[in-house]
């Protein structure tokens, strides 16, 4: 390609005019505006009705998280933290929220930023390493019968099926729960967690930490 | 287990279809499927039509499938001239509660978000790492008219 990347361009500009590839995306620019303006009132209404607008960034703006990190606005950091901002996303120029933060938030923001980076890296460990034969006998073994479950063990309605087989739960099978409560088959289960992974398949969660 | 549980994803994608994606056999075996998906809404790959091809191994689902685009597409994480694909999820994280469905919608998340920081397409990583997100749409854009719209 090389070259021809470059010589298309140009080309490319007109007919992206022609089609119009940057439609509608205007209620994100709303809500950009908003935080860009320092309206948070009118930022945490619009998110109540269309949560999914949070890490927008629609022509790679700003996203509301650097408005308000730039503000110094903490209040409004927290409350877009706690709706799902992420303190990962870039601007065009490559910087994330804590590094276009006032001064007077950015010792908070930025500790924020590394404990979120550490239970992401913690999140990311078990996948990478295997459960020992000991970790696995931590973890309860028990025959199904949803009647009597044995002392410890949770089991919710959508539990009912393996979702590595995706067969039901049958009377008397040999089951495997983990201790963030997601049962398995015991023969379906095992192999993964001592050979592949020691992350739950369901959540992720590591199998060797008992909570 | 391989067949059963495939057997078993086949039997549910037939039964409750994603309308963003056909998934289905590709022959006889279980071992080989064809996906095509629909491109996401206000990205440049908004209309088209891409071409998956999965393969699961007899290790499946502890072992990820392989998928890799059939039609050309023009994305950092996707090989341009063979459609292999970068994504975590069919990596080191991957988990055998997915299910191919699931790995279809990754693989439209990851056309919505791409990541510019681990690049299979040189050229399309380094105009979205160069901040020229015009650039970058406007090629995708050329790419799906050509392959994913007017070329299916
Ligand atoms: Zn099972
Ligand atoms: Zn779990």
């Amino acid at each position: 390609m090389g070259n021809f990347a470059g010589t298309c361009r140009t080309l490319m500009c007109s007919l992206q005019v022609l089609t119009g590839t940057r439609r509608d995306g205007s209620q994100q620019h709303q809500f950009l505006d908003a935080a860009k303006a320092g309206n948070f009132a009118e930022v945490r209404r619009m998110l109540e009705e269309k949560p999914d607008l949070v890490n927008c960034q629609p022509n790679g703006r700003w996203s509301a998280l650097h408005h308000a990190a730039h503000k110094g606005n903490l209040a409004a950091v927290q409350s877009l933290l706690e709706r799902g901002a992420s303190l990962t996303l870039k601007t065009r120029e490559g910087l994330t929220p804590v590094e276009v933060a006032s001064s007077s938030i950015f010792d908070h923001l930025l500790y924020l930023s590394l404990q979120a980076s550490e239970a992401e890296e913690a999140k990311g460990k078990c996948s990478k390493r295997c459960a020992s034969e000991e970790v696995l006998r931590t973890l309860t073994l028990w025959r199904f019968s949803p009647s009597n479950l044995p002392a410890g063990v949770c089991l919710s309605e959508e539990d009912s099926q393996c979702l590595i087989c995706l067969e039901d739960f049958k009377e008397e099978e040999e089951l495997r729960t983990l201790h963030c409560c997601h049962s398995f088959h015991a023969r379906c289960v095992d192999g993964w967690l001592t050979e592949k992974s020691r992350c739950c398949p369901t959540c992720r969660a590591d199998c060797a930490e008992a909570n | 287990m391989a067949r059963n549980r495939l057997n078993k994803e086949w039997q549910e994608v037939k039964r409750n279809p994603d309308p963003d994606i056909f998934l289905d056999l590709d022959g006889d075996s279980f071992e080989q499927w064809q996906a095509v998906i629909n491109g996401p809404q206000d990205s440049p790959y908004e209309g088209g039509r891409f071409d998956l091809k999965i393969i699961c191994t007899a290790n499946y689902p502890y072992a990820a499938p392989q998928v890799s685009f059939k039609t050309k597409v023009f994305h950092p994480n996707v090989n341009f001239s063979t459609g292999e694909l970068c994504v975590d999820i069919l990596k080191t994280d991957w988990s055998p509660a997915w299910t191919l469905q699931y790995v279809c919608r990754a693989v439209i998340a990851l056309l919505r978000d791409p990541n510019a920081d681990s690049p299979l397409n040189c050229d399309a990583g380094n105009l979205l790492r160069n901040g020229d997100l015009r650039g970058f749409q406007s090629m995708a854009r050329m790419y799906t008219v050509e392959h994913a719209i007017e070329g299916r």
